[in-house]
């Protein structure tokens, strides 16, 4: 002690004081305190461990209405879902049979109306053209060569 | 015969047999940790709340522990950590105010039943609170338990020439306290 204070230069006052703990603890604290520690240690433990529980606790049943909605999701949705994705199928034919309609009403306003009749009564029967259709058919065939051929065979 | 600090750690680290390792490092080590924290907080019951946070935070970290420095030291340094912290909660939430930890030392010192020291033991103690944290802590330490400055410099993470600085302050400032006194 002395040499400690030699090497610090302490002041002579500070020297000649006793160096006494002043304090005391309460009799037997010293025994008891390793148990009480170890108390705590397992009080703590046990403590973090509810902690992890009562997450668990907290956590339950948020899992279960989740697992609830999946249910009725599978049972209720996803079945209707299913049934109305069928109707939109039959839906959709709808306007493909439409659009036939309005193709065919737009090829027969481009016929007039007698040969719409005539085409309704003699839809089985073979068309047979008339006389001057004939010949204007025939003459809307001729080449030059045989109109000129008929020229000279008539001068 | 008494476990080596080694032994402890290797015990501590290894998981197995955790529990009575501890309990021989508490046994161990309670005495001398106690007393470096009654020194800062000064009252009985309070340094008792430090102690059993101090090895709370052992048993917690201890697989931590990176082994730079010795057992010794590093137990200290959580004691003198959790202290200062202790003091700093106390000030912080004081209803009274309290402008220096030392006002509320000094109420504690008055007020404490566990105090048997004399009258000059009494203004000795009385001139230690005056002094800030840093000081009273190197005084403590120096004066006190006796311990060398490299070990001081080691727990408090302060250089020997800063310590032996602060020892030097201290010692003249509790001389002027006791000299004021006479």
């Amino acid at each position: 002690m002395n040499k400690m204070n030699n090497q610090d230069h302490i002041s002579p006052r500070l020297a000649s004081l006793k160096k006494e703990n002043p304090y005391r603890v309460p009799s037997g604290y010293f025994d008891d305190f390793p148990a009480r520690m170890k108390h705590r240690i397992e009080m703590e433990e046990a403590g973090e461990s509810r902690k992890k529980s009562r997450f668990i606790d907290l956590v339950k049943p948020i899992l279960g209405l989740a697992a609830a909605f999946a249910a009725i999701f599978m049972i209720v949705y996803w079945p209707v879902n299913t049934l109305n994705n069928r109707q939109t199928v039959k839906i959709e034919t709808q306007p493909s049979v439409q659009s036939i309609a309005v193709e065919m009403i737009s090829l027969f306003e481009h016929i007039d109306e007698q040969t719409f009749y005539a085409l309704l009564e003699k839809e089985a029967e073979s068309y047979v053209p008339e006389n001057d259709l004939l010949v204007a058919y025939l003459a809307a065939n001729y080449s030059d060569y045989d109109v000129f051929l008929e020229t000279q065979h008539h001068n | 015969m008494q476990v080596s600090d080694q032994e402890l750690i290797d015990a501590l680290k290894s998981g197995n047999r955790k529990d009575l390792a501890f309990n021989e490092l508490v046994m161990k080590y309670q005495e001398r940790l106690y007393w470096h924290i009654r020194k800062i907080v000064i009252n009985h019951d309070d340094t008792d709340d430090v102690l059993q946070n101090t090895f709370m935070k052992v048993w917690k970290n201890v697989d931590n522990f990176r082994e730079e420095s010795t057992l010794f030291t590093w137990l200290y340094r959580i004691a003198t950590n959790e202290s200062l912290t202790f003091l700093n909660q106390k000030k912080r939430h004081s209803l009274a105010p309290m402008n220096e930890v030392s006002d509320f030392l000094q109420q504690n010192l008055e007020a404490d039943e566990y105090f048997d020291g004399d009258d000059i033991q009494k203004k000795l103690q009385q001139a230690i609170l005056k002094l800030p944290d840093k000081q009273r802590l190197v005084f403590n330490m120096r004066y006190f338990d006796e311990m060398p400055y490299q070990e001081i410099s080691e727990i408090l993470e302060t250089s020997v020439g800063a310590l032996k600085a602060s020892y030097h302050h201290a010692a003249r400032k509790i001389e002027d306290y006791l000299s004021s006194l006479e």
